[in-house]
């Protein structure tokens, strides 16, 4: 299975967390909230609609309101295979991160 | 959609959308609306506008990159989508591929053959400037075309006519003895020139220096050839060397060796004034025997020129009947003439093969412009099923137009590839040194690239425009029979196709037999088991020693001495009379000084009087033998007994050959005198029979090493002579039959495809007929029958374009073969042959396959 890349990884996090409420507007605004970049809206939107594609999430439609002038949302799941995927890069992030100290309270020069 | 409220740019949001076509963009739009409007809420219009922008601006390169993404994926489909035709359609890929890729490499084979031959002489610094002086020589009524000019003519030239900057002598000199210590050879390619000839020609040197080469009498200019093979990695510089043991020349400069495209091919260059010193130069302006070029100034025009030299002869010499005119030194390969009259020359073949190159590249676009349409009526289902998942009419045309031009230039990788390889075998047929390295290539290769893209547009023409305007659902329901409309369109290329090949096929025959007429024509001599020897100054004191010395041995059966070689006499003259001519009947006559014998040996055959004699006292001084046409020129019954006089010397005519050939027979037989002048002969002729020819020569070697120990022995046999002056055409016979063959290979690959399309197509048809009863003689017959009809049509129509392309041709040679009805009928057979090696694999194939599998699945 290809690695996924690390924007692809924060997106299928975002979906999970957000569960039932994930669609672009939620996924953009909680990746901006937690990583604090100032991303853009095509730059989450297209890797969703690959990540649809590729089999790790799927998608359906969901309601409208006021605000979206009447535009539905494209609400978002993850897959079986979504979930593999992150399970698997969790797995390689322990292992990667195993033993790592925690340096927040020393700088960087003291290493 | 009309938005309510704040609504964000008009602009911005067709940007969105377009950027984002290919998908269902509402839920993109929607998240940006929502978003907006909630900035709206918290900060105000302006934010929101602000922010809405930068979105926009921002997301652009994930909009590209996205679009790239998807175009990518297409083209992997598409070059996916070509390689699995090629895979699974092996033997029409094969034949698609092969037919146009044998195509183009004739084409391109050709063009570098034409290229070569238009480079003739274009090396030359001053190309442009060099002019050959002719002449028209004028003799009742008739012309003379003649190349060779008077000794003084070149140095006149420059003196008199301003424009004329420069000029030089070119004097062929016959075989001369060169001697440096050990090593003595014959070379036969020497020519005496001016100092000027360096200066006018670029022909560099490697050592010496070309201002001063040939300043002084005995100075000699040799090539690395030769500096080679006498000096071998000596400095050949200041290196003196003997001519013919009596003469020193001291070697001051080295050439290149002549490039084969140069019409001046020599070894070695010796100074027009060693001529001078020992006596060899003739002052008079009425004798014509050595080649004069001149250069122009670069302002002079060629008309003008012309105009002031036509009468330079006659100024010096008042009755003369002499013209003179400028042959641009350029156009002297392919355009100078054959024999006195104005003939095609050589420019021919270059059309010739122009247009063999055009025709089959012509028939091999056809053919796969054929194939691919025929092959892509398969591929109905396939449109149908893309247009079903979403493909628009745009995006098929691209894929068809892309996968045809592909193919195209697959077959254009493939052509270059033959054409590396086929090339060094290719330079032995035509007998050149080629490359691809010619002049102008490059053209060609543009012109072929842009060929092979309009081949491959033109062939996926039909399915990219036909076929993807299908719709999908009655394609897949199978109510599109496809392919029936193109049926017409294929049946008009395979008529086009086969009248191509068959023009060629009967013009390779008639050129071919041409060419074999003219190497077997009867001669009127025998030209087989005739040996010669050049006789050197020193050689001639011995002849008649040698003759007789000669004739002694039982090996040899006749020998006799020419002034010229029997297969080419080239010196003529208008100072023959006879009893009671018209005096101002005037027409140049060839003449060649023999020794006696000449006629018994050289087995001519006489129509009355005698052959030479030494009987008669007087044949030594007063004799004449001529041939018919001479005779037909005196126009009487009898001219046997008749007196005559040619350059003062009184005498009778003896006898009266039957015509014979001593020019190459593309030339007219014109008039012959033959005398007995023993000071006259170059070159000794000797009859040896059939058998044990090594022994032979041997004990001829023998005689020789007695009679003239210091002069190697050297000999040629007549017919290699007579095969060389013939080279030329045999290597143009040989081409043109290879090329011939080709295009018909690659005409019968096409109908091959095309019969097995249609048999395939047929399949169910020939099921049903074989269960109705139908025998497999009865189908073979019926898929036979429609490609045997094109052929036929195909003749009708190449008959008569070659009947007058061939005549025409023909009518170039003084002696040539006659058009039989034969040829156009055996191409008939050949065509139809062909046709049916080709289509009956296919038919029988499709005729004895069981009916239950072509039906079972309906």
């Amino acid at each position: 299975m290809k690695m996924l890349t690390k924007l692809e990884e924060l997106i299928l996090l975002s979906v999970w967390r957000l569960g039932e409420n994930a669609y672009g507007t939620t996924v953009f605004k909680h990746i901006r909230l937690i990583t604090g970049k100032r991303i853009s809206l095509g730059g989450v939107y297209f890797p969703l609609e690959r990540l649809t594609n590729k089999g790790y999430l799927s998608s359906y439609i969901g309601e409208a309101n006021e605000k979206r002038k009447g535009l539905s949302k494209r609400h978002y799941r993850l897959t079986a295979k979504g979930i593999k995927a992150l399970d698997e890069v969790k797995r390689v992030n322990d292992i990667m991160w195993e033993g790592y100290p925690d340096f927040a309270f020393t700088t960087g020069k003291n290493i | 959609m009309r938005f309510k409220g704040n609504r964000p740019s008009r602009l911005g949001l067709w940007l969105l959308t377009t950027a984002y076509e290919d998908s269902e963009h509402f839920p993109l739009i929607g998240d940006f609306e929502e978003i907006y409007s909630e900035i709206v809420q918290e900060r105000g219009m302006f934010s929101a506008s602000l922010w809405y922008w930068g979105q926009i601006l921002r997301s652009m390169p994930s909009f590209v990159s996205n679009s790239l993404y998807w175009s990518v994926a297409m083209i992997k489909n598409y070059l996916k989508i070509i390689s699995r035709n090629i895979r699974k359609h092996k033997g029409y890929s094969f034949i698609n591929i092969t037919g146009l890729a044998i195509g183009m490499a004739c084409c391109l084979l050709i063009s570098i053959w034409v290229l070569d031959e238009l480079s003739y002489d274009k090396f030359h610094e001053k190309a442009r400037r060099l002019y050959r002086v002719e002449e028209d020589q004028y003799y009742s009524g008739r012309v003379f075309h003649v190349s060779v000019t008077p000794h003084p003519l070149g140095p006149a030239l420059v003196e008199e006519i301003p424009e004329i900057v420069d000029a030089t002598r070119y004097v062929w000199s016959g075989g001369l003895l060169f001697r440096y210590g050990e090593k003595a050879f014959f070379e036969y390619n020497v020519r005496a020139v001016d100092p000027s000839f360096l200066q006018m020609f670029t022909f560099p040197l490697i050592k010496g220096d070309k201002d001063k080469a040939l300043d002084s009498p005995h100075s000699l200019v040799i090539n690395e050839d030769i500096a080679e093979k006498y000096f071998g990695k000596q400095d050949p510089l200041g290196k003196v060397i003997t001519v013919n043991n009596a003469h020193e020349f001291t070697v001051t400069g080295v050439i290149k060796n002549v490039p084969h495209h140069s019409i001046l091919q020599f070894d070695l260059l010796m100074p027009y004034t060693f001529l001078e010193k020992i006596g060899r130069t003739d002052l008079e302006f009425g004798s014509n025997s050595i080649g004069t070029y001149v250069e122009l100034s670069p302002n002079a025009a060629m008309d003008q020129m012309n105009a002031k030299i036509l009468g330079f002869i006659k100024a010096k010499v008042p009755d003369s009947v002499t013209e003179l005119m400028l042959m641009p030194f350029t156009r002297i390969h392919l355009h100078s003439y054959w024999g006195y009259e104005k003939d095609p020359g050589a420019i021919q073949y270059v059309y010739m093969f122009s247009i063999i190159a055009l025709f089959v590249l012509l028939i091999a676009c056809i053919n796969f412009m054929m194939l691919s349409t025929a092959r892509s009526a398969k591929r109905a289902k396939e449109v149908g099923m893309r247009k079903v998942v979403g493909a628009l009419k745009s995006h098929l045309i691209r894929q068809f137009y892309g996968e045809s031009v592909v193919f195209a230039f697959i077959s254009l990788v493939v052509a270059a590839g033959i054409v590396t390889a086929v090339l060094p075998v290719f330079s032995q047929f035509a007998e050149k040194d080629l490359s691809w390295n010619v002049a102008g290539i490059g053209s060609i290769l543009v012109g072929l690239v842009g060929i092979t893209f309009f081949t491959g547009l033109i062939a996926g023409s039909y399915p990219a425009l036909f076929l993807s305007a299908f719709q999908p659902v009655r394609v897949i329901r199978g109510a599109i029979k496809a392919g029936a409309a193109s049926s017409w369109f294929r049946k008009i290329l395979v008529v086009v196709q086969f009248s191509l090949s068959i023009l060629l096929i009967i013009g390779t025959v008639v050129v071919y037999q041409q060419l074999t007429y003219m190497k077997s024509k009867r001669l009127g001599w025998d030209r087989e088991h005739l040996v010669y020897i050049p006789l050197k100054s020193d050689v001639k004191k011995v002849y008649d020693t040698l003759k007789v010395e000669l004739v002694k041995d039982p090996h040899v059966l006749n020998a006799t001495a020419s002034s010229e070689l029997p297969s080419y006499i080239g010196s003529n003259s208008s100072n023959f009379d006879w009893e009671g001519k018209d005096p101002d009947f005037r027409t140049l006559i060839g003449n060649n000084p023999v020794d006696f014998d000449f006629i018994e040996t050289l087995k001519i055959e006489m129509r009355e009087g005698r052959s030479f004699s030494r009987e008669y006292s007087s044949d030594l001084d007063s004799a004449f033998i001529i041939n018919e046409e001479v005779a037909k020129l005196m126009g009487r019954e009898s001219v046997v007994g008749e007196n005559c006089m040619f350059f003062g010397r009184k005498g009778t005519i003896v006898g009266v050959m039957k015509n014979w050939h001593y020019q190459p027979i593309r030339r007219k037989i014109e008039p012959l005198v033959l005398y007995i002048n023993p000071d006259g002969i170059n070159v000794m002729l000797i009859r040896i029979p059939a058998g044990n020819i090594p022994e032979t020569l041997a004990s001829i070697e023998n005689v020789w090493k007695r009679v003239v120990p210091n002069y190697p022995f050297e000999h040629y046999f007549l017919d290699e002579n007579f095969d060389e002056m013939y080279n030329r055409e045999e290597a143009i016979g040989t081409l043109l039959k290879y090329f011939a063959a080709l295009a018909i290979l690659v005409a019968c690959l096409g109908l091959f495809g095309l019969a097995s399309f249609t048999s395939e197509q047929r399949t169910k048809e020939i099921g049903i007929r074989k269960i109705l009863g139908a025998t497999v003689s009865n189908i073979t017959v019926l898929l036979c029958r429609e490609f045997f009809l094109l052929v036929l049509v195909s003749n009708l129509i190449a008959w008569p374009i070659a009947y007058f392309l061939m005549k025409n041709w023909l009518q170039s040679y003084a002696y040539r073969t006659s058009l039989s009805a034969v040829i156009f009928i055996a191409a008939l057979a050949v065509a139809l042959a062909v046709a049916f090696l080709s289509v009956s694999f296919q038919a029988i194939r499709a005729a004895t396959a069981n009916p239950v599998n072509s039906l079972r699945y309906e």
